[in-house]
């Protein structure tokens, strides 16, 4: 299809798979915890739903009353800012805080945190500090905390971690690119499938049938990944830099428009709960977050965010007088009125997310996802594969087996502590975290101590099947809901999540016990340079 | 192949790598800021704030794909070179000008 000179061909090609083998073991593991954080909302409600004998809405009657409850016991400093929001198993956050610089220097939010239960809007829990402190002694959240956090800066200190996770948006970008580039019959490559008996034939076409139908959802999700790690560690701070002398909050402010004039009068606040009732009326879909800015004061705002409605795919907010509850204007993702970068930010979030049809486009994204961790896998171990004769080559080999089967096994695991010990005083993330590397560990004594690497693929993979099936009746036995009382409260996250696990758990076993066929080792080493041959 | 010629090589790739890795990593920061600068800000006065953090990916694909393509690399370190100076020019006016 591209028919590019022979010597660019073969650069590409390079570039290719060098992006893929230098971060790929890396890149896979971004990867693999995105692919489970698209349901980070549903997995949280299945580790932690309320016990309650009915469904009740997260923003319904009585949340303005238990605003203004909560603010009298509050630091009147931390009015400056309350922000509300939804949380695992329906729970709902207060947040009464202000805008400070944090200790390490950046903009940053101290104050006080309220979890509550809707039903009764009962406290369940309390935090106070900055937000960094009062985000790892959530409880709640803990499991899909775990693993967006593993996804989004590998658990690496910011920025560091951020500028890495950049760095293999970037990589996964210009592997996708390059993927596109080096395709001589891209149409072909579609749906040349060889599924006869010869497992190297059979991998190199799974890979690049997968790889091509999968290349503009990589180039998506490699895009809006790269900008969503870079953004706050690089083109904030060089366009404020630039535009307002290194002001990062100045430049924020600008982009949220003009702040209202400033009154500091004392007035009373506009009732949250019809401020809510109106946003429903206006923008047709469920509000999932409010700001009130200035609470108590004659300036106050309120602004109100909602999911994504049917028909758009740029979110807006709705903004009140705080003090009168009257609509004052819809507002874009930035500035007061529409533009491009607006929309185009806008649009980042229902890409990157696949959160733009609900639990369809989510679990349409999960399997776009999954297709992705495979072309990243089945790429690193046809690369090591047609090396193999080098001892490098071979070590490569067992690292990509142990990294590729074996951190699923470990993210599995890691719930395990989470419901073990979530009674205790232990953080949710410091449990996790110990439970993932203790498993990575035994992992890796089992990789090095594993001579073939079938046999140890298929060791890891039962290894992940049976934890998988374990995972809900763990669940149950710390004292999760059962399927009935879910039902009744109605979270259906609980069963949807365990029969997840259970098929999962089934393809798993499958693919590790099935039977193979296997070649010679000559027969192999001919099929693999003729499809080198092919490719190059 | 002659000693000398595989030392011209090795030095060819590493001039390659020079600029294809932190050069292009430079413009493409120096364009994401320098776009600040130059792109109209739009009715809402934020385009020129947001676009070249958006694009920024996008660049530097561009513009490292570029440099390891194009087959004159006394060309490609001309072009990467000048957008380095020219934005670096632009901003440094803007900051002190």
């Amino acid at each position: 299809m591209f028919k590019l000179p022979q010597r660019d061909t073969k650069t590409l090609l390079a570039i290719h798979g060098w992006s893929g083998v230098l971060l790929g073991l890396l890149l896979y593991a971004v990867i693999c915890t995105g692919v489970a954080a698209v349901f980070a909302s549903e997995i949280n409600d299945w580790a932690s739903p309320l016990k309650r004998q009915q469904a009740s809405a997260a923003f319904g009657p009585g949340l303005d009353a238990a605003v203004r409850r909560l603010a009298k016991q509050v630091d009147p400093q931390f009015h400056e800012e309350v922000a509300i929001y939804g949380s695992a198993g329906g729970r709902v956050m207060l947040l009464y805080h202000r805008h400070e610089t944090n200790p390490a220097g950046k903009p940053s939010e101290r104050g006080v945190e309220f979890e509550l239960d809707p039903a009764t809007w009962q406290t369940i829990a309390t935090r106070t500090g900055w937000l960094e402190d009062i985000a790892e002694q959530r409880r709640a959240s803990g499991v899909a905390d775990f693993l967006v956090n593993l996804h989004v800066r590998l658990h690496i200190p910011d920025p560091y971690g951020l500028l890495v996770t950049g760095a293999l948006g970037l990589a996964m970008m210009v592997a996708a690119v390059t993927g596109l580039l080096i395709h001589r019959h891209l149409i072909a490559e579609l749906f040349t499938l060889r599924l006869g008996r010869d497992p190297v034939l059979r991998r190199r076409d799974l890979h690049v049938v997968a790889g091509t139908w999968n290349l503009p959802f990589a180039f998506v999700l490699a895009f809006t990944g790269s900008f969503f790690s870079l953004a706050s560690t690089v083109g904030i701070p060089a366009v404020a830099m630039v535009k307002f002398g290194g002001d990062q909050e100045a430049l924020i402010e600008t982009l949220s428009g003009p702040p209202r004039t400033e009154n500091k009068q004392a007035a009373m606040l506009a009732n949250i709960d019809a401020i809510i009732a109106d946003t429903r009326t206006r923008s047709h879909a469920e509000p999932n977050f409010v700001s009130v800015s200035q609470y108590g004061r004659a300036d106050a705002i309120t602004s109100t965010f909602t999911d994504l409605p049917d028909d758009t795919l740029v979110y807006s907010s709705y903004v009140y007088d705080g003090t009168t509850g009257a609509f004052l204007r819809t507002q874009p993702p930035f500035g007061t009125t529409p533009s491009i970068g607006a929309s185009l930010v806008g649009l980042m979030y229902p890409l990157h997310f696949g959160n733009f049809a609900g639990a369809a486009s989510k679990a349409v994204w999960v399997a776009l996802g999954f297709a992705a961790a495979y072309v990243t896998l089945t790429g690193m171990l046809l690369w090591t594969r047609r090396r193999e004769e080098q001892s490098a080559w071979r070590r490569m080999a067992r690292a990509v087996h142990y990294v590729g089967y074996g951190l699923p096994l470990a993210l599995v695991c890691a719930p395990y502590a989470f419901f073990a010990l979530r009674d205790s005083k232990v953080e949710a993330g410091t449990s996790q975290g110990i439970a993932f590397l203790a498993v990575a560990a035994v992992a890796a004594v089992v990789a090095v101590g594993t001579g073939n690497l079938d046999r140890l693929r298929r060791r890891l993979l039962a290894s992940t099947g049976i934890a998988m099936l374990g995972l809900p009746l763990m669940r149950m036995a710390t004292g999760g809901l059962g399927w009935m009382e879910s039902y009744r409260a109605g979270i259906g996250a609980v069963p949807a999540v365990d029969i997840a696990f259970v098929v999962a758990a089934l393809a798993c076993l499958w693919t590790a016990l099935r039977h193979q066929h296997q070649p010679s080792k000559g027969t192999a080493r001919a099929r693999t340079n003729t499809t080198d041959a092919q490719t190059t | 192949m002659s000693e000398a010629a595989a030392n011209g090589k090795h030095l060819r790739s590493w001039l390659r790598a020079l600029l294809a890795g932190p050069l292009v990593l430079v413009a493409a920061c120096m364009l994401m800021a320098g776009g600040a600068v130059w792109l109209p800000p739009g009715q809402a006065q934020v385009n020129n704030l947001v676009l070249p953090i958006v694009l920024f990916p996008l660049l530097w694909t561009a513009l490292f794909l570029y440099a390891c393509l194009d087959t004159r690399m006394q060309r490609a370190y001309a072009v990467i070179c000048t957008l380095i100076a020219s934005n670096a020019a632009l901003v440094a006016w803007h900051l002190f000008g």
